[in-house]
């Protein structure tokens, strides 16, 4: 048997750098200063924003000390993470998981596909829906950092 | 006096008249009306016929003391919702059911009013036999019939047996004597005590003697699934009750009632936690809550049999108790029978999963019956279920007072198992609200028939079951238990129910309701003015609207209680290539099937060895018994 | 014993078969025709695997998706149950198609690269490397010796991030907390291993026709070898005691339980095969690989499929260690120079590719005119581990959901393409 919680604390994992980023966040919310609750959907992309979602929770980031969690369901979450451009077929299920999103929310969406293949990209423009409530619209998404400042900018805290 | 005689006699008017079923129904009504009546009154003063002697120690009569008058009440109340709800619903069925249905709440007044083992039999045959011709009124319902009638004749022979030996003990017919000791103590006691017991206890649907209720209930119009359910079980602990008056408490059959009671009641609940069939379900739900006013009664007995000051006060409340569930037990079953049978005619269909959303497709009102009696069997304050479950929990709890270990450990057990089995319950109403009231509509046709007089039985007994609850310290009051009202703190004196005194637990509905309305209700409404208007969206499921195919089935709501509990449940897994489903068993259906077999196999030896067409043997076998039988 | 895994026309005439060691094109007709319901699932593989079902009393159709908490990926499953057991299993991964191989055609062979890499994110590598093998053998084009080398060492990178993955998925799921935790800074710290030597997190954009598409610092690869190292160490360290941890393994053991036999049938490669103790992994085949120790275990379960990953991972480390050793061996001596860069391809042919991704045989055929692309077939290792999920879900309960799914390393974006 080991002492595993101390074992962990021993490790000091997290890193403690600065998270910045020049994206621009057009909220006037004010209410997610303390705690934000983020659902992130895939629509379609190609998996390794899904999987960098997942690394998003890791020790490294920590983010529930900025007060960032991950809801199970869009009805409890505060910011929807869109990921990658949608399929068609997943177009009318965006729709719904946003009407479902309780009042006030952001939308974020996320793409990473390289900008200079643009004319062979399949799917639907995320701009052509005219999705409410859209904050930022990362076009080219490199590390979950990033994200990481967008979120503290929709929060409106510093870290 | 003269209330009784009338209804005896519309009951008379009502079987000649059955050829107009709505007239037939309507003077039933009038008939329950005016027992109703009758056994008020009997609360203040007995009253009795002249007594007709037909031989030496044999005088038939009828009459009312306060415990009739109290059985009389609650049963009435039942009669009269049932009668008017027949008015409209019984033109689903036959003529000849009405002269039926009338011929049974004949014997059933009868056997409240029975002076003499003699009436109470006749009044008891009358019961059965109309209920038996009742379940007829169905196709394909013989089986089920025969089931029925089999155990009500084992019921009625039980208690010619008892009643005989009751005779050749104290040389009386009478079963309105009061306690006699020498009865109480003589050698015969025991035996008569068991006999009758057994009669009353089959009535009852006790486990193991419950197996023809699914089959019975279920085939049986609604209105005479509610006669079956809540006035004839009641007919049995009317019986017990009556029992015990002339033999006074014992301690080994508290023991044995209390622990038939308890296990009855958590078999019933368990089986209904698990059942899938609208009718079903309240069937299984009868048996629990028999079982709990039997665990009740006994531990009544229990504790009256003890005689010490503190044990005579529990044994008065574990009484006070039983009588509550007793009336909850009847108000609430008639109510979901109602509400259900309504459902079932309208929509035709016989499983919970089919009849999702009666609340948009038959109606709020048979919704509202099916929530409210659904709560009350769950316990829900302010219900009158709640206060009488409330009750039966506090008695048990209080099972340290008792002397000997071995009654103390008894009486925990019975505690956990009814508790166990209250769990159980509020688990199988939660389904059957879930699923029927409150459910999805699926968009089915419904049948249409008239159905104001229905709606409004279902709407009196809703308010009866609420507002039972909420003034259950009256109710209290009227049965004459005042030394278990009191008052403490805010609540004024007499709107707190006290467990014991000195004081052991307390409850009062009254101000539950008081202090909901203030402390929740009103908040609510006035939050409801003035909040914004909430968006409303479809449920979430990942994103897509609920396909027909795709909603949570009844069988699965209870598949892991099911599998964990499969050795009680003989749960079976049944997969064949494409088809699959999981199958459970009562337990007790394995005694009866044993004994039909035996049964089978014997006539089948009897009739190979002595039946068979050789006039000696068959001359000899006659001779024999007769030898026999002038013998004994 | 010879798998379909692509038919490569509508008639079914043309397929794409395997026998665990190489990948060739048959026809149809020859190649036995026991296998119909094989075909079938190939042919519907734009859209999942459908068509089981199961009826009776309260049997009904639980849908766990598209959108959900427990399943990452926009997909669905069909669980048909009449209450926690599962009966049988429809998946549907239309919600994922994209047709990324239709976009592909006309374009030229090194902007379609890019393509391959983003039918499957998490296998990037390993579909540039099946890509652009199947696009040198169809114009014929000579590998260099440096080129090989830094291609085995980008698998192999992407063979461990994947399979630290998945047993972070598994030790998420048993809701081992601490080392969800632990196993989840391991994978990021990968990710940012493989972001600082290859330039990206998930291995994109690296590999190319023949060549790589960046320069890369030789010199560094020493430092890549000893992280990789570190990590692994504290991985080794994880799975040890994860592996003393009762509940943990007892979620694990007899869950989503294969047979060899029935994985043969299936078709399934890669660590799911290797679990029911079939020793088949196309890197045997390989001349680059030598010495290969090839993982297997005997159960068939999901602990089987997790002991072959872990024991994958410390397989891959050495492979990685050993290989970056001979990389800073070559430049040393100066033999060949690191190419990259585009080239022009301008010839026509057809040819097949293939790899073993981490999940198994990942398969290309392509056909080539004058350097742009006529027609593209990318067959795939998570339709047949979808297969296999299907296969062996059923009798398992709900709550072995996750154990099951996760544990074959399946993902709707490589199934739908």
């Amino acid at each position: 048997m080991k002492w595993w919680p101390v074992w962990g604390l021993t490790k000091r994992l997290t890193e403690r750098k600065p998270y910045a980023t020049e994206q621009t966040v057009e909220t006037k919310i004010k209410i997610f200063r303390k705690s934000l609750h983020i659902y992130p959907i895939d629509v379609g992309n190609s998996n390794d924003l899904n999987l960098d979602i997942r690394a998003l929770q890791a020790p490294q980031y920590n983010i529930h000390r900025f007060g960032i969690f991950f809801a199970d369901v869009p009805r409890h979450a505060d910011v929807l993470l869109v990921l990658g451009r949608p399929t068609e077929k997943m177009v009318p299920v965006l729709t719904e998981t946003v009407n479902q999103m309780p009042e006030p929310f952001s939308i974020v969406v996320v793409e990473n596909e390289d900008p200079t293949r643009r004319k062979s990209q399949t799917g639907v423009g995320i701009k052509s829906l005219n999705l409410p409530n859209v904050v930022a619209h990362l076009t080219n998404y490199r590390e979950p950092g990033e994200l990481i400042a967008v979120l503290l900018k929709i929060k409106g805290g510093t870290n | 006096m003269t209330f009784l005689y009338l209804s005896f006699a519309l009951y008379l008017l009502g079987i000649v008249l059955s050829l107009r079923r709505e007239l037939s129904y309507g003077i039933a009504f009038a008939g329950a009306l005016s027992s109703l009546v009758a056994g008020i009154l009997a609360l203040t003063k007995e009253c009795s016929s002249p007594q007709f002697s037909m031989m030496p120690g044999l005088s038939i009569g009828i009459g009312l003391d306060k415990t009739s008058g109290i059985f009389l009440i609650v049963a009435s109340l039942s009669f009269v919702a049932l009668t008017f709800y027949s008015i409209d619903f019984g033109k689903l069925f036959s003529r000849k059911m009405a002269a039926w249905f009338n011929l049974s709440l004949f014997g059933m007044t009868l056997v409240i009013s029975a002076q003499d083992s003699v009436d109470f039999l006749i009044g008891w045959e009358l019961m059965t036999i109309g209920l038996f011709l009742q379940i007829l009124e169905r196709k394909e319902s013989h089986e089920e019939a025969f089931q029925f009638i089999a155990f009500g004749e084992a019921s009625a022979m039980a208690l010619i047996i008892g009643f005989a030996s009751l005779f050749l003990t104290s040389g009386s017919f009478s079963i309105r004597d009061g306690v006699s000791a020498a009865l109480a103590h003589s050698q015969a006691a025991p035996f008569f005590l068991v006999m009758v017991t057994l009669g009353f206890i089959i009535k009852m649907d006790i486990f193991p003697f419950h197996t023809w209720v699914t089959g019975a209930y279920s085939k049986a119009p609604s209105n005479t699934a509610a006669l079956l359910s809540a006035p004839l079980t009641l007919m049995g602990v009317y019986g017990i009750v009556r029992t015990l008056s002339l033999v006074g408490y014992s301690t080994w059959w508290g023991v044995m009632v209390l622990s038939l009671g308890a296990i009855s009641a958590f078999w019933g609940a368990m089986q209904a936690a698990a059942e899938r069939s609208l009718k079903k379900l309240p069937a299984y739900s009868t048996v629990e809550n028999n079982g709990i006013i039997l665990t009740a009664i006994g531990l009544s007995a229990m504790a009256g049999a003890a005689g010490t000051q503190p044990m005579i006060i529990l044994s008065r409340f574990a009484f006070l108790a039983a009588l509550f569930v007793a009336f909850s037990h009847t108000v609430a079953k008639s109510l979901l029978f109602m509400s259900v049978g309504h459902a079932k005619e309208s929509l035709q269909e016989e499983s919970i999963d089919n009849v999702r959303g009666i609340w948009s497709n038959v109606g709020g009102i048979p919704a509202a019956g099916i929530l409210t009696s659904g709560l009350s069997f769950s316990a829900f304050p302010p219900t009158i279920g709640f206060v009488g479950e409330w009750m039966v929990l506090e008695a048990l709890f209080q099972s340290y007072k008792f002397e000997g270990n071995a009654e103390r450990l008894i009486a925990a057990f019975a505690g956990i198992l009814i508790a166990l089995a209250i769990g159980l319950a509020a688990f199988s109403m939660i389904k059957l609200i879930g699923y029927t009231a409150l459910g999805p509509d699926h968009g089915r046709k419904t049948h249409q028939f008239p159905s104001a007089r229905i709606k409004s039985a279902e709407m009196f007994f809703i308010a009866l079951l609420i507002l039972g609850g909420v003034f259950s310290p009256y109710i209290v009051r009227l049965l004459g238990y005042s030394n278990f009202l009191g008052g403490l703190l805010a609540v004024p004196d007499p709107l707190l129910i006290l467990s014991s005194n000195p004081i052991f637990g307390v409850v009062s509905p009254t101000m539950f309701l008081v202090v909901v309305g203030f402390l929740f209700l009103i908040p609510y409404l006035l939050y409801h003015r003035s909040a914004k208007k909430s968006r409303k969206v479809q449920a979430w499921n990942g994103g897509l609207a609920l396909t027909e195919d795709e909603y949570f089935t009844v069988p699965a709501y209870s598949f892991i209680l099911e599998y964990v509990l499969r050795k009680l449940y003989l749960t079976r897994e049944v997969r064949t290539g494409y088809t699959a489903e999981v199958t459970n068993k009562d337990a007790a259906e394995y005694l009866y099937e044993y004994l039909n077999k035996f049964v089978r196999k014997l006539s089948y030896f009897v009739g190979r060895t002595v039946m068979n067409g050789k006039i000696s043997l068959y001359v000899l076998y006659i001779l024999v018994v007769f030898v026999l039988a002038f013998l004994l | 014993m010879n798998r379909q895994i692509g038919i490569l026309d509508n008639d079914r005439n043309r397929l794409l078969v395997h026998d665990g060691s190489e990948v060739w094109i048959t026809s149809g007709k020859s190649s036995g025709a026991s296998i119909d319901g094989q075909l079938d699932l190939l042919a519907n593989r734009d859209k999942g695997i459908e068509g089981q079902e199961v009826f009776g009393d309260g049997v009904f159709d639980f849908r766990y998706g598209p959108v959900t908490g427990g399943v990452i990926e926009s997909g669905a499953y069909h669980l048909f149950t009449y209450g926690e057991r599962i009966l049988c299993v429809n998946i549907d991964w239309s919600y994922k198609h994209r047709g990324i191989e239709r976009s592909m055609i006309t374009q030229s062979v090194h902007d379609a690269v890019g393509r391959a890499e983003d039918i499957c994110g998490n296998f990037a590598f390993a579909h540039s490397l099946a890509f652009a093998k199947a696009v040198e053998s169809a114009l014929g084009i000579e590998v260099s010796m440096q080129t090989k080398k830094l291609r085995i060492i980008g698998l192999e990178l992407e063979r461990i991030y994947n399979h630290i993955y998945v047993i972070t998925q598994l030790a998420s799921a048993a809701a081992q907390k601490v080392m969800t935790s632990h196993l989840q800074a391991i994978y990021e710290g990968l990710l940012r291993l493989n972001n600082d030597f290859f330039g990206s997190r998930f291995l994109k954009g690296f590999n190319g026709i023949a060549a790589t598409r960046k320069p890369i610092n030789i010199e560094a690869l020493i430092h890549l070898s000893r992280r990789i190292n570190g990590l692994s160490d504290r991985f080794e360290y994880l799975y040890k005691r994860a592996l003393e941890s009762e509940n943990f393994m007892d979620r694990l053991h007899d869950t989503a339980k294969l047979d060899s036999e029935k994985a043969m049938t299936i078709g399934v490669t890669g660590p799911t095969l290797r679990a029911t103790g079939v020793r088949e992994d196309f890197r045997l085949h390989d001349p680059d690989y030598e010495g290969l120790r090839c993982a297997t275990s005997q159960m068939g379960d999901s602990l089987a499929r997790m002991e072959v990953r872990a024991e994958e991972v410390f397989g891959s480390v050495e492979i990685i260690s050993d290989t970056a050793g001979e990389l800073r061996e070559l430049s040393e001596s100066g033999i060949e120079p690191v190419e990259h860069g585009r080239r022009g391809h301008n010839g026509t042919g057809s040819g097949i590719g293939y790899c073993e991704s981490p999940s198994g045989l990942l398969a290309y055929h392509v056909e080539i005119e004058k350097g742009k692309l006529a027609s593209v077939y990318a067959a795939t290792p998570s339709l047949l581990g979808f297969k296999a999920i299907t296969e062996s879900l059923p009798g398992n309960i709900f709550t072995d959901f996750p154990f099951a799914v996760d544990s074959f390393g399946a993902y709707f974006a490589d199934a739908a393409r």
